[in-house]
C-alpha cells in the first residue's frame, strides 16, 4: 500500500498529524523494511550506514518520526542514482567506499557490529559545520574528490531536504497551504506558530 | 479546440504559430470573420486538461521537484537556465536532441513545441513601450528608426490589457506609460521598508512600485472559465484557475467560439509560397511533424508569429527568384539585429528587524523598479546609452539559518521546521541595442529529422550593455544600503551573461520605415510582401529595458485588423 493511501485510510491526512508509535510501525510495515531494501545505488553496506547516519541526523523525538520512518534513505538512494550526474555519482560513490573503510577497517567484519556511538564520533570528528575550518580542503583546494566533511555535509543536507520533502512533513508538520488565495505580510506566530510552510 | 472541421486547402489567413503573438492573431483574424488555419509545430496541449503537474505538492514528484539526470542530458540547452527542466514544466520544453541547434557564440534559445507555446510559461510582467523607446533610435543615430509612435500603439495597448488582465500600478511615468490596470498585488513588509527608504534617499526620481503581470485579481476575463489569481505560484505548470493570461486559457478559445479557426497542430511550416506574377505569397508548405507527410495550405494573408528565431528561419528557408535570400530580405537584414535583455546583474543583502514577519501565499510577481537611467537632466550618464530596470523582491528563506550550524540530532530538527533570515534581490533587466554583426542564420549541412536545415547563432552582448552592468551593480548596492539592509552584496554572474537566456529574442525581422534597412513596415508587413505580417519578437527595431511579450499582443492585434481592414477593401 502506498504511504499516501495509508495515511488517508487513517484519517491521517488531514490535520496535524502526531505519530505514536503503533502507528508509525503501521506505516513502516507498508513501505520498505530497511533489512530487506535493496538500494539502487548504493551497496548493501553504504546503505545501511546512510540508513544509521540519517537517523543520527534527524532521529526519532516526541511527535515526529525518525527520517527512516520516512524512508529519506531510500529517497536519497533513488535521488543520487537518478538526478546526479556522472561526475557527481563517481564523488560520492568514491566518498561512501571510504566512509565504509573508515567505520570498519577490516572488510571482513560486518557492518551491523558499528554502533551508533562510532557513527557519532565520525561526525563529530569530520562533519565540519559554521567557523570550523575543513583542513582536507585546506590542504588540497584544487581536488575534484569531496572531503570527508562535504561529503557528510551533503549526506546532511540530502537528508533534510528529503525528509521535508515527504507527504507527512509537508502536509501535517510544516504549514500545508495549496491554494492560499491572497498574498500579504502578516504576523508569524499567527499565520504559521513559528513554522516555516510546505510549499 | 478540437480540430473537427475538415481542412481545407485554402483559407482567408493562415497564423504560424500559437504562442503570444499567434493566439491574438487567431482571435482578431476570426472576430473579423476570417476564416483562419492556425498551424503549431508541436503538439496539443489543452487548458486545464493537458497541465498533468498543476497540483501537484513536491512529494509528488519521485525526486523532489529537481531534474533528473535523463532529463539533463536531453535538455542541457534548456538547462541553461537552471529551472526550466524541473519536473514541474520540463515537459513544456523542448528536447534539445531533437530539435538542435548551433552556436558560433553561445545563445541560449530556450522554447517549447506545442499549442500554446510561450504563453504558458512566460514571465507575465507586462510593461507599455514608450516614446522614449520609440524614439532612442533616431535621437541616438543607432540602427533604423521605430516606424511607430505611442499614440499609433496605445489603443491596442488599451485594448489588449482589458482583454487578458493586467494588475499593477500606474504612476505617471514618462518612461512607463500608464496602463488599463487591474489593482495591484501586494509588497511584503520587507519591500515596503525599501520601498520607503529609496524615495527618501534619491533625488533622481527612482522609485519601488509592485510589477506589473497579466494576472486577474480583481473579476473575471473571457476565456475559458478564467478567474482571480489564488498565489499558488505554480504558473508555468498551466494554471488551472485561469488566472494569468495564456492562449490556451484566453485567445484561442475566443477564436475558436468564432467558428471560424481551424487550428492543426503537428505542423512544421517551414517556407512561405511566393508568387512572382501577383507579387503576393499564395500560402505554406507543412510538414507533419509525426507523420512527415507534406501539405501546402493556401490564404489570403499569412501572419508569422513562429518566434522570432523561427520566423526569420522560416523566410530564410523561403527562397524564390525574387527573394534568393530569404522573403522580404531585401535589405540583407533578416536574421540579424538579434537582441534579449541582459540580466542576472544586481545586488542582494538581508533584511533584519522583520523575524515576527512572513508572507501569506506565493506571490508570482516581485518588486518593480523601472528605468532611472537616462531620461534628461540628472538621470543622464556618459558611460552607456538607454536605461534598465529592476525586479526582483524580499523572501523569507524556508529552513532557519541555524541548520547550518547544527551537526545533527534533536535540536537540528527542530529548527529545519522554521524559517530562516529575509532575503531581498534586486535584478537588473538591461536594454541591449540592435546590432547587425548579431545575427543568426541557416546551416544546410546539418538537418533535422525534418530534413530542415538548423539555425545557427552568432550573437552577444556588446560594449554598451557591458558598460551599462556596472551602473546596473553599483546601483542596486546603494539602494539596498539606503535601506539599511545587511551584508549588501552586488553581483554580475558571467556565466549568466549569455545571449537568449532572458528569453526574449527579438529584432530578426525588424520595422523601419526604408526597405533597404529593414524588413517591416509600420503595419508589420514585409515591405515587398504585403501580405505577409510578422508580429512576434521579430518586429522590434529595439529593445527597451522591459518584458516585450505585451507590445506582441498590441502589435499583432493592430496588425491582424489592418490585414483584415485590407482584405476587406480588396474585397469590395
Amino acid at each position: 500500500m502506498k504511504r499516501r493511501d495509508a495515511l488517508k485510510n487513517l484519517g491521517l491526512a488531514t490535520g496535524f498529524f502526531v505519530a505514536t508509535p503503533t502507528i508509525v510501525s503501521l506505516l513502516q510495515s507498508c513501505t520498505s523494511d530497511v533489512k530487506t531494501w535493496v538500494p539502487e545505488f548504493l551497496s548493501q553496506d553504504q546503505g545501511i550506514a546512510l540508513t544509521k547516519i540519517a537517523d543520527i541526523i534527524l532521529p526519532k523525538t516526541e511527535g515526529l518520526p525518525s527520517a527512516t520512518e520516512l524512508n529519506v534513505p531510500q529517497f536519497i538512494d533513488k535521488y543520487m542514482n537518478e538526478v546526479l550526474d556522472a561526475e557527481d555519482q563517481a564523488k560520492y560513490k568514491n566518498a561512501f567506499s571510504n566512509l565504509i573503510t573508515m567505520l570498519k577497517p577490516n572488510s571482513e567484519e560486518s557492518i551491523e557490529k558499528v554502533t551508533i556511538e562510532d557513527y557519532k564520533v565520525l561526525l563529530d570528528k569530520h562533519m565540519l559545520v559554521k567557523d570550523e575550518i575543513d583542513e582536507e580542503r585546506e590542504a588540497n583546494l584544487e581536488s575534484l574528490e569531496l572531503t570527508k566533511s562535504e561529503f557528510l555535509n551533503g549526506l546532511k543536507w540530502m537528508t533534510i531536504n528529503a525528509y521535508l520533502t515527504t507527504e507527512q512533513i509537508g502536509e501535517n508538520v510544516l504549514v500545508y497551504d495549496p491554494v492560499p488565495s491572497q498574498y500579504y505580510c502578516g504576523d508569524l506566530q499567527e499565520l504559521t506558530g513559528g513554522k516555516s510552510y510546505s510549499l | 479546440m478540437d480540430n473537427k472541421s475538415e481542412l481545407l486547402n485554402e483559407y482567408d489567413a493562415i497564423v504560424v504559430g500559437t504562442g503570444i503573438s499567434g493566439g491574438w492573431a487567431a482571435k482578431e483574424l476570426c472576430e473579423n470573420g476570417l476564416k483562419t488555419l492556425v498551424l503549431e509545430r508541436g503538439r496539443m496541449v489543452k487548458h486545464i486538461e493537458d497541465y498533468p503537474t498543476a497540483n501537484m505538492d513536491p512529494w509528488d514528484f519521485p525526486n523532489g521537484n529537481v531534474a533528473t539526470k535523463e532529463v539533463k542530458e536531453r535538455k542541457p540547452k534548456q538547462h541553461r537556465t537552471g529551472y526550466v527542466t524541473r519536473p514541474e514544466t520540463e515537459h513544456f520544453f523542448v528536447d534539445d536532441m531533437k530539435h538542435p541547434y548551433n552556436e558560433d557564440r553561445r545563445f541560449d534559445w530556450i522554447r517549447g513545441y506545442h499549442v500554446g507555446g510561450r504563453s504558458l510559461m512566460w514571465g507575465r510582467q507586462s510593461y507599455r513601450l514608450s516614446d522614449i523607446d520609440f524614439e532612442a533610435n533616431l535621437k541616438e543615430g543607432i540602427a533604423v528608426d521605430w516606424p511607430v509612435r505611442y499614440k499609433d500603439i496605445e489603443p491596442w495597448y488599451d485594448k489588449v490589457e482589458e482583454f487578458i488582465g493586467v494588475s499593477g500600478e500606474n504612476l505617471g511615468l514618462k518612461q512607463l506609460p500608464d496602463q488599463k490596470l487591474l489593482k495591484p498585488m501586494n509588497l511584503n513588509c520587507v519591500e515596503e521598508e525599501l520601498k520607503t527608504k529609496i524615495a527618501e534617499s534619491f533625488d533622481d526620481g527612482r522609485l519601488l512600485t509592485i510589477g506589473r503581470t497579466a494576472h486577474i485579481t480583481e473579476g473575471s476575463k473571457p476565456g475559458l472559465g478564467r478567474s482571480t489569481c489564488q498565489y499558488r505560484n505554480r504558473c508555468a505548470r498551466g494554471c488551472p484557475f485561469g488566472a494569468y493570461f495564456s492562449s490556451n486559457s484566453s485567445t484561442l478559445p475566443v477564436a475558436e467560439a468564432t467558428g471560424n479557426m481551424t487550428l492543426r497542430p503537428n505542423s512544421i511550416v517551414h517556407e512561405i509560397i511566393y508568387d512572382d506574377t501577383t507579387k503576393k505569397a499564395t500560402g505554406v508548405k507543412v510538414i507533419d511533424a509525426e507523420t512527415k507527410e507534406v501539405f501546402e495550405f493556401k490564404a489570403k494573408v499569412i501572419f508569422l508569429c513562429a518566434s522570432a528565431i523561427a520566423s526569420a528561419a522560416i523566410l530564410l528557408q523561403s527562397k524564390s527568384e525574387r527573394f534568393p535570400n530569404g522573403l522580404g530580405n531585401d535589405s540583407g537584414e533578416l536574421g540579424h539585429n538579434i537582441m534579449d535583455h541582459h540580466f542576472h546583474v544586481g545586488a542582494r543583502a538581508k533584511a533584519e528587524g522583520f523575524e515576527d514577519k512572513i508572507n501569506k501565499g506565493r506571490r508570482a510577481n516581485g518588486l518593480y523598479i523601472p528605468r532611472f537611467r537616462n531620461l534628461g537632466g540628472i538621470t543622464d550618464v556618459k558611460e552607456f546609452k538607454r536605461g534598465y530596470g529592476y525586479q526582483g523582491g524580499a523572501t523569507r528563506s524556508d529552513i532557519s539559518e541555524l541548520v547550518a550550524e547544527l551537526k545533527y540530532g534533536p535540536k537540528l530538527k527542530e529548527e529545519i521546521l522554521k524559517p530562516g533570515e529575509w532575503n531581498v534581490n534586486l535584478l537588473g533587466f538591461g536594454e541591449t541595442l540592435p546590432d547587425h554583426k548579431n545575427r543568426m542564420y541557416l546551416d544546410y549541412n546539418k538537418l533535422d529529422e525534418w530534413g530542415l536545415p538548423t539555425v545557427t547563432f552568432d550573437a552577444d552582448f556588446g560594449e554598451n550593455e557591458l558598460a551599462m552592468r556596472k551602473d546596473m551593480r553599483e546601483q542596486a548596492v546603494k539602494m539596498l544600503e539606503a535601506a539599511g539592509f545587511k551584508d549588501v552584496e552586488g553581483y554580475d554572474l558571467a556565466e549568466k551573461r549569455a545571449m537568449g537566456l532572458g528569453i526574449h529574442e527579438m529584432g530578426t525581422a525588424r520595422m523601419g520605415h526604408d526597405p533597404k534597412t529593414s524588413v517591416l513596415n509600420k503595419y508589420n508587413q514585409i515591405h515587398a510582401c504585403t501580405n505577409v505580417y510578422v508580429t512576434d519578437g521579430a518586429f522590434m527595431t529595439s529593445a527597451a529595458c522591459h518584458n516585450p511579450s505585451l507590445g506582441y499582443m498590441a502589435f499583432t492585434a493592430r496588425a491582424a485588423n489592418h490585414a483584415a481592414e485590407q482584405l476587406k477593401k480588396n474585397n469590395t
